[in-house]
Parts: structure tokens; sequence; C-alpha cells
């Protein structure tokens, strides 16, 4: 069941607008239930991730920003702060190279030309 | 004494360093976990050899012999150090000593808890960008950019690679691999090879929940297209450490079980080189000085 909340909540950042749990279900493609999809969205509500508004017979929901997002954003800065400093040390990261670049380009144009 | 003591070191060291890159077709999980036992295996090694040429040597000079009269068992069967020897094993020890500290306290301060009831955490950012943090629960943090540039089934790639990471503890293994490597920085070469295996480990288990190596291929290729403006740093990314590589092995077809001949082979190969690397532990020395202690 988390890993479907996950996806849900992936889905309402995404989307960029408010959805309704038909929306959501149609923009997942899955063979997701429709209750099963209002159950997720009634649940992260519950939790304060989500916010919602009538619309219709329905809710739709979007994204709230959270405390702990607020935690991983300040995380976030601080990883961006301490890689200019470790970036000796951090040489185990390697870079795209632009050939590296160009051969990836390559294969993604082959996946994407295939069926 | 001291090549009884060095020799396997030294012999550790290289084969630690310079040893293939786990095979193609073996799983990724044997690679990662051969080689953080590896680099273990080597740094405990290396810091055990200094270790007991420095004290040793510091026994061996009159005003420090009574300090150091408590460990007398773990250095008077052995012939004097001299101090060519002794003295810079004195120094790389307090070198080496500092920088597991460092590294130590760096990995303690990078550990910040996170609290909250989902798995994923939004952060809301156009930048693309992924990563798992390790907690009870982890979690998965990712920008809203990089949620709106995937597709539905490749969002499901992104959570399903970096749930890897989490189920798996990779953290783990790249923490002792960064401790070992603040002892012997010369076991970077086996860190750069153990962070490429356990993203692969995480491709590996992602394309297994997703069923489509593909997808997985083009998930990472377009993660890594993204995000190769971002400063790299060392976390646990989608599209971050040795993309073409894995890439590569995803077109590939799925690598083996994890028991066939090759992994015993493996299997045997690593757990020869913990002997050798354990050797140089003198494990005999540890067993005295627990006598000791415990006054036996």
């Amino acid at each position: 069941m988390g890993e479907l909340e996950s996806a849900v909540l992936a889905q309402l950042w995404a989307a960029g607008e408010p959805l309704t749990p038909a929306g959501v279900r149609d923009a997942l493609g899955d063979e997701l239930a429709y209750t099963t999809v209002m159950t997720i969205l009634a649940r992260l509500w519950e939790k304060g991730l989500l916010k919602r508004q009538r619309q219709g017979r329905a809710f739709a929901y979007w994204p709230s920003v959270s405390e702990a997002e607020l935690a991983a954003r300040r995380m976030r800065a601080m990883l961006d702060r301490t890689t200019d400093r470790e970036k000796a040390l951090a040489s185990f990261v390697d870079e795209l190279s632009v050939r590296d670049e160009r051969a990836l380009r390559r294969i993604l144009g082959r996946l994407d030309a295939k069926p | 004494m001291i090549p009884a003591l060095v020799l396997p070191a030294l012999a550790a060291l290289v084969v630690g360093t310079v040893a293939a890159p786990p095979h193609r077709r073996l799983h990724p999980s044997i690679g990662a976990r051969a080689l953080a036992l590896v680099a273990a295996s080597v740094a405990l090694g290396t810091f055990a050899a200094v270790a007991t040429l420095a004290v040793g040597f510091l026994s061996s000079v009159p005003r420090l012999s009574e300090y150091l009269s408590w460990c007398t068992r773990l250095t008077r069967t052995h012939d004097s150090i001299p101090t060519v020897i002794g003295l810079p094993a004195v120094l790389v020890l307090a070198t080496m000593t500092g920088a597991l500290i460092r590294a130590g306290g760096r990995a303690r301060r990078s550990r910040a808890p996170l609290r909250s009831p989902a798995e994923l955490l939004v952060v809301d950012d156009g930048r693309p960008d992924a990563y798992a943090v390790p907690g009870r629960p982890g979690h998965i943090v990712v920008t809203a950019g990089m949620l709106r540039l995937l597709e539905p089934a490749e969002r499901e790639v992104l959570l399903a690679h970096e749930r890897s990471h989490l189920r798996h503890g990779h953290h783990r293994y790249l923490a002792v691999a960064a401790l070992a490597t603040a002892v012997v920085p010369l076991l970077g070469v086996v860190t750069r090879r153990l962070r490429l295996a356990v993203e692969r480990w995480a491709d590996e288990d992602a394309a297994a929940a997703v069923e489509d190596r593909e997808l997985v291929a083009r998930t990472i290729i377009r993660a890594a297209l993204a995000t190769r403006d971002l400063e790299a740093r060392p976390s646990l990314g989608l599209g971050r450490v040795g993309v073409p590589a894995r890439v590569e092995a995803l077109l590939d077809p799925a690598p083996v079980a994890l028991f066939g001949p090759p992994s015993l082979a493996v299997g045997a190969g690593v757990a020869g080189l913990a002997i050798v690397a354990g050797s140089v532990l003198q494990v005999h020395h540890l067993f005295a000085f627990a006598a000791h202690v415990c006054g036996v």
C-alpha cells in the first residue's frame, strides 16, 4: 500500500494541477480500481500530504508541502553546500562526458523508435 | 618479522586495488558484497600491520616502554623495530586514525532523520533530482522537476530503484568503503567499483519490478541527461554513477542467478583474499591481548 501511495503522490506532483480520483487513475494508466485510488487519496489527505476541494461530486486533490518536505529541502541545500568542499574527495562520482552523452542520446533514439 | 607483517598487507592491497571488476554476467549484488568485504579486509589488515609496527616501536623507546608495558605480550616475541620503519609507522598510524575519525564524523553528520508518514518526499524544486535517504524507515526524496520529467511508468522505475537502495541498505556498503578508503586511500578504486555495483543492483531490482529492462535503461538515460547539469554529489541517485555502463548492462540479458558456478568462484576468491588480509591481523596477538586483559 505504501508503494501505491508513493505512485499516487508522485502523479499529483507531476500533474501540477488538482486531480480527482478518476483523473489520477487515468493518468497512472494501471488497472487500479477506482475505490482503491479513492482510499489512497483519502489516506494521504488524512496524513496532511494532500489538500483537497470539492469538485462536482468528487474531491480534487493536490499536494501540500509538509514539514518533512521542508526538512528534505533543507537537507538538499546542505548537500549542495557540502559538495563544493568535498568535491576533491567526491571524484568517484563520474560526470557524463560529451561522448557518453552522444552515445546515450543515440540509444534513447533507438529505444524510442521501437514500437 | 617485519616482512612477514608487511608482505600480506601489500599483497592484499595489490589484489584489492587491481582485482578485476565483477564479471558482467554476475548479479551485481554478489559484486557489491565482494567489494565491500575486500575494502574492509584490506583496510583492517593494513591498519593492524601499521599499528603493530608502531606499538612495537614505541614500546622499545625507554621512556615509553613502561606506559606500554600492558601490551608487551603483543610485541615482546618480536625483534625490535628500527627507527627507520618504526617512526614512519607511528606517523602513518596517526594519519590513518585521524582520517578514520574525520570520516566517521562526516558519516554521522550526514545522517539527518526525516520524519514523514510517507515513503516519498517531494521537494518543490524544478531541477530534476532524486535520491534515497536511509533511516527507519528510509525515504525517497525526489524533486517535482524530476517527477514532471518522467512518464508514469518511468516514475515506477525511479521509485523501484531508490526502494532497492533502501531495502538492501546500500548506504552501509558505501559507509564501509568510505571508512576503508579513509584508512587506505588506494581503496578509492574499490569504492568506485562498489558505487557502480550498488547502482547496478538497484537497476536490476527495478527491472525485475517493472519487468522491462529497456524501460529501466530509458529512464536512466533520461534522468542522467536531465541531471547532468547538477553538481555531482555523493548520494544514491538514479542518473548519476556509471550511466553508460549501466545502460549497456540493462540492454544485455538479465544477469545469472545468485548461486551459479561463477558466483562460487568469486566467493572463493574473496574468501581467499579475506584470509590473506586476516593473517595480517595476526589473530594470535588478539588472543594474547584478550588473555592479558582478562587476567588469565
